[in-house]
């Protein structure tokens, strides 16, 4: 029945210094420790009730503790939640820890002031008129309630954001029109510094669902129209990157659109405007981005590897596309997975071997490529090969 | 089950038969049950009553006369609210001699035992302490009296039938109880209406023209209705409570009338519109929020100890009522930061705005209570006098009196121009959570972490009603207009409404998941009842059918019903702190 154990007691008594301490002692004095603990928690509830909260606080306690004329237990305020971690003991009892940062104390007498809390503020709407609800952006929709009330109910973060879906169709606000211009021109001509400005809060801001077709419309054309340009192609695979990392952003309607794209940067047949420049990279990154959406996407949207597998097979087996090509499919390919590689390129590595024999025998870019495709190639076989010994 | 109570009779067989013992026996069980934790508490305190009476009736029988008569003096008054027609019978017991022709005492010693729900865990405490006390009189009366029924572990492994059936219990044990009647003294709202309708009319047969507006015609017909129901009545009009009723200025009275005119009368046919005041970026900080009757002043308490005020509008427009919250609406303005109240120093409970809007009150964890000018936003007076946190504040309708509620277990009636209570309501046996005034200034309700209700009576502080059957700790109460209403809300989503006369739950009108933090009657004929929650809904339940049923004493008898929520609004997420119907029957709800 109780919670708190005899030898719970003694062991505190031996830390306080009384040795010694009897079973029964320990009995009875556990129990009265649990009779105050579900008293102090019992005032506590008290405080939390009357602070018309759902959520238990420090402060709570505190309060339940100073009813009772005991000293307040200082340091458990903190303005986050703690984070408890269970362990197993020795015993086959669980401890339950708190686990604590260590700050350094440099850092944190140099560090900027935290930014002061926003200001609280009223706000009045109608919330029904003659007994009906106005459809009005501050009162909930009527669909997603229903819904929420037949299924189970989902999380608030859920109903967000399917909340704003709707709302794609309306006017945009002047803010997110400001936004995306910022953002796409960042893109287009920025310097390193607001680029990367951009992309994290693009990788972390919430509210940018309505701002979603836009993108999707903007990277679409903007990868056709600079299909020669690097840099560009470079910081729009960046941007792809960033919205699909998004966790507040709904990006699965969207990713037909964002694909042709990734695969276009992957595969092209010319990424640059002389052949020397660095655009083997970016097909790699483009082959890890596709690596990526196939994780994350691929559960849900079983036909997605399948088309994706399709048209890089198709690309790598057709002698007549440029190396360029190749190279991209390779990697592609081998970004799917040691499966795709194992059943897709190591059959036809020989006879592709082969064919890239040709090549070393021309002009010195062609060799060039060459090398590079035979390369992946390479690196693709070796990893398949090793995964499937392990 | 060794620790059952009925083995230890063999044990204790012997007995201290020192009469002294029956009422020290008692006063320490009492003592000991009122120390223990709120859930146990609750229960155990049943075994009280039957254990009183038992005790009073041994001593009687065994011709301890004196002894039995100093026992019930002494503790006569903690069960006076619930079983004050008991107790006056059994006082007229004489002697051991005439037990058996006391219908009382043949109620409880011959017909039935008295039953007790008890959990595994309270009895096995109740077992402990009395053996430990060797409280043997406790024990052996116990045994031969009181069937304890035990249902489960824990307190909370309660099933809901069982709670039901208790109470059904308690009920058919209390047909036949005749009660204290309530005074229904006037409201103060009909009065203005009565006095301004007698002035038209000596206005009008003055002027000896019948071409008077239809208003008023009409007016002084519902008067007239009202003064006949007063001849007819003739108990109503003397039945006044508290003499010195504070008077409303005339620039108020003349505030309400207008109101009154532009009243939207709101039932289950005419819903009424809705505004929603909500506060932003306060992460759990807001511990109260308040909207005057009028809509000109919000004030929000804080968890910082400071009581944030917003004015609507001009306060020279008079009818800023619908013309400010509409254009604030209109122009999506927020409403006018007015003033922060620095003063306290802990969580503000409750606030609560004065009728004439002069004034705020709040209360605070710091044990105090503030009254503040609510136009300068000074702080005028301080009240101490509870000992632990103060939960509640209410202004009574008419303003000048106050009433808290506090930790302390008591409620206090207070009056602004006095820094120390004029009454103190003791009796709940834990902390008191709410307090609301009754329309006719006579009485205040409670509600208590105990999970009862009580009514008391103001001019003589005595707690005159009870009002059991709830199974969590009240979080809201509401008075409807007439005055013969009870709404009560529960920490667990519970909704009742109470029949005040007799003391019965009469609705009960489930659909809240989670707390209910506010209930409020609309005004005049009270048909509508709106109740707000955590569950981010604001409720709308119809109330036409109990305003009906309370004419007739007869129909209320009938067994509890439920209603089903007429109308549910629910908003993104903004947990409602406050529900408020304005006098023109506009509901004004707030949250964060």
């Amino acid at each position: 029945m109780s919670i708190i154990r005899e030898d719970l007691v003694q062991e505190a008594a031996a830390a306080a210094g009384v040795k010694n301490v009897g079973e029964k002692v320990a009995a009875s004095l556990a129990a009265d420790a649990e009779y105050r603990l579900r008293e102090i928690i019992q005032d506590a509830l008290n405080f939390k009730r009357h602070s018309r909260r759902r959520k238990l606080t420090p402060a709570d306690i505190n309060n339940a503790l100073r009813v009772r004329n005991v000293e307040p237990l200082y340091g458990f305020t903190f303005p986050e939640p703690i984070v408890y971690t269970t362990k197993q003991g020795e015993g086959g009892g669980s401890q339950i820890i708190i686990e604590e940062k260590e700050l350094e104390f440099d850092e944190l007498l140099s560090a900027p002031l935290p930014k002061a809390p926003v200001e609280v503020t009223l706000r009045a709407h109608w919330l029904a008129i003659d007994g009906v609800q106005p459809l009005i952006p501050e009162n909930p929709i009527p669909e997603n309630l229903d819904v929420a009330a037949a299924g189970k109910k989902r999380k608030v973060k859920d109903s967000e954001t399917s909340e704003k879906d709707p709302m794609v169709q309306d006017v945009l606000s002047q803010e997110l029109q400001l936004y995306y211009e910022n953002v796409t021109s960042a893109v287009i001509q920025g310097s390193p510094h607001i680029l990367s400005a951009a992309l994290s809060s693009l990788r972390k801001d919430p509210g940018l669902q309505a701002l979603l077709p836009y993108f999707a419309q903007f990277i679409t054309d903007e990868v056709k129209r600079s299909l020669k340009d690097l840099p560009i192609l470079n910081a729009l695979l960046s941007m792809t990157l960033a919205i699909l990392s998004n966790a507040q952003l709904h990006v699965e309607p969207r990713l037909h659109e964002l694909m042709p794209a990734v695969m276009t940067c992957m595969v092209g047949k010319q990424l640059c405007k002389s052949s020397l420049d660095p655009h083997w990279n970016l097909r790699d990154r483009a082959a890890k981005l596709l690596n990526f959406i196939v994780d994350r996407y691929a559960a849900p949207y079983s036909t997605l590897q399948q088309r994706i597998t399709n048209t890089l097979l198709h690309a790598f087996l057709e002698p007549t596309k440029p190396l360029t090509t190749h190279y991209g499919a390779i990697a592609g390919l081998a970004a799917l997975g040691p499966q795709t590689m194992n059943q897709l390129i190591v059959p036809n590595a020989p006879a592709y071997a082969s064919l890239l024999q040709k090549y070393t025998f021309d002009n010195h870019i062609k060799r060039f490529e060459a090398i590079r495709v035979r390369g992946a190639l390479l690196d693709a076989v070796g990893k398949s090969f090793t995964h499937t010994r392990v | 089950n060794d620790f059952c109570i009925r083995n230890y009779i063999l044990q204790w067989g012997m007995e201290d038969t020192r009469a002294l013992r029956y009422e020290e026996c008692y006063v320490e069980l009492r003592e000991w049950i009122l120390k223990l934790l709120e859930d146990l508490k609750n229960e155990l305190a049943e075994l009280l009553y039957p254990l009183f009476v038992h005790c009073y009736l041994d001593l009687m029988s065994k011709q301890y006369t004196a002894e039995a008569r100093d026992l019930l003096a002494h503790c006569r008054h903690e069960h006076e609210p619930e079983h004050a027609e008991e107790i006056t019978c059994l006082g007229n017991i004489l002697d051991g001699s005439t037990l058996d022709t006391n219908p009382i005492a043949i109620k409880y010693m011959q017909t039935a035992k008295a039953k007790v729900y008890l959990c595994h865990e309270s009895d096995k405490l109740l077992t402990e302490f009395l053996h430990n006390r060797r409280l043997n009189i406790l024990v052996r009366l116990i045994n031969q009296y009181i069937d304890i029924i035990i249902y489960g572990s824990t307190v909370h492994d309660i099933a809901p039938q069982m709670r039901l059936k208790q109470c059904e219990e308690a009920d058919s044990a209390m047909i036949g109880v005749k009660r204290k009647p309530l005074r229904w003294a006037e409201v103060a709202e009909e009065s203005i209406v009565r006095r301004e309708s007698r002035r038209a009319r000596a206005a009008m047969q003055e002027s000896r023209s019948n071409t008077g507006d239809a208003m008023q015609e009409s007016r002084s017909n519902t008067g007239d209705a009202m003064e006949q129901d007063e001849q007819e009545d003739p108990s109503k009009s003397e039945a006044q409570g508290v003499e010195e009723l504070p008077q409303l200025s005339d620039e108020m009275e003349a505030r309400i009338l207008s109101d009154l005119k532009k009243r939207v009368n709101v039932s289950k046919g005419a819903l009424p519109s809705i505004c929603c005041y909500t506060l932003f970026n306060c992460r759990d900080a807001l511990t109260c929020m308040n909207i005057s009757h009028d809509a000109s002043i919000v004030a929000a308490g804080m968890s910082d100890s400071r009581i944030k005020v917003w004015r609507a509008g001009t306060t020279t427009e008079r009818d800023v009522q619908d013309k400010s919250a509409a254009d604030a609406l209109r122009n999506g303005s927020p409403l006018m930061q007015d003033s922060v109240l620095v003063g306290h120093s802990g969580p503000i409970y409750s606030t609560s705005i004065s009728p004439d809007n002069r004034y705020i009150l709040s209360c605070s964890e710091d044990k105090s209570v503030r009254l503040w000018q609510a136009s300068s936003g000074q702080n005028l007076v301080t009240y101490r006098g509870h000992n632990f946190p103060v939960w509640d504040v209410a202004w009574s309708p008419l303003g000048h009196y106050f009433a808290t509620a506090s930790h302390d277990r008591t409620a206090r009636i207070w009056s602004t121009d006095h820094i120390y209570p004029l009454r103190i309501l003791a009796g709940h046996l834990s902390s008191v959570d709410h307090v609301v005034f009754h329309p006719n200034c006579n009485y205040v309700a409670t509600g208590s972490v105990d999970k009862t209700c009580r009514l008391w009576d103001i001019t003589h502080g005595e707690c005159v009603r009870l009002f059991k059957g709830h199974r969590s700790p009240i979080s809201c109460l509401a008075i409807s207009p007439c005055g013969k209403l009870l709404a009560s809300g529960s920490d667990s989503g519970e909704l009742l409404v109470w029949d005040m006369a007799s003391s019965k739950c009469i609705f009960e009108l489930p659909g809240h998941e989670g707390g209910v933090l506010s209930a409020e009657f609309s005004c005049g004929e009270g048909s509508l009842l709106a109740s707000g929650g955590q569950d981010c809904t604001v409720r709308l339940w119809d109330m036409t059918q109990a305003n009906q049923s309370k004419g007739k004493g007869a129909s209320l008898r009938a067994t509890l019903t439920s209603l089903q929520g007429m109308k549910v609004l629910h908003t993104r997420s903004t947990s409602m702190m406050t529900v408020r119907f304005s006098r023109t029957n506009l509901l004004l709800v707030g949250g964060s």
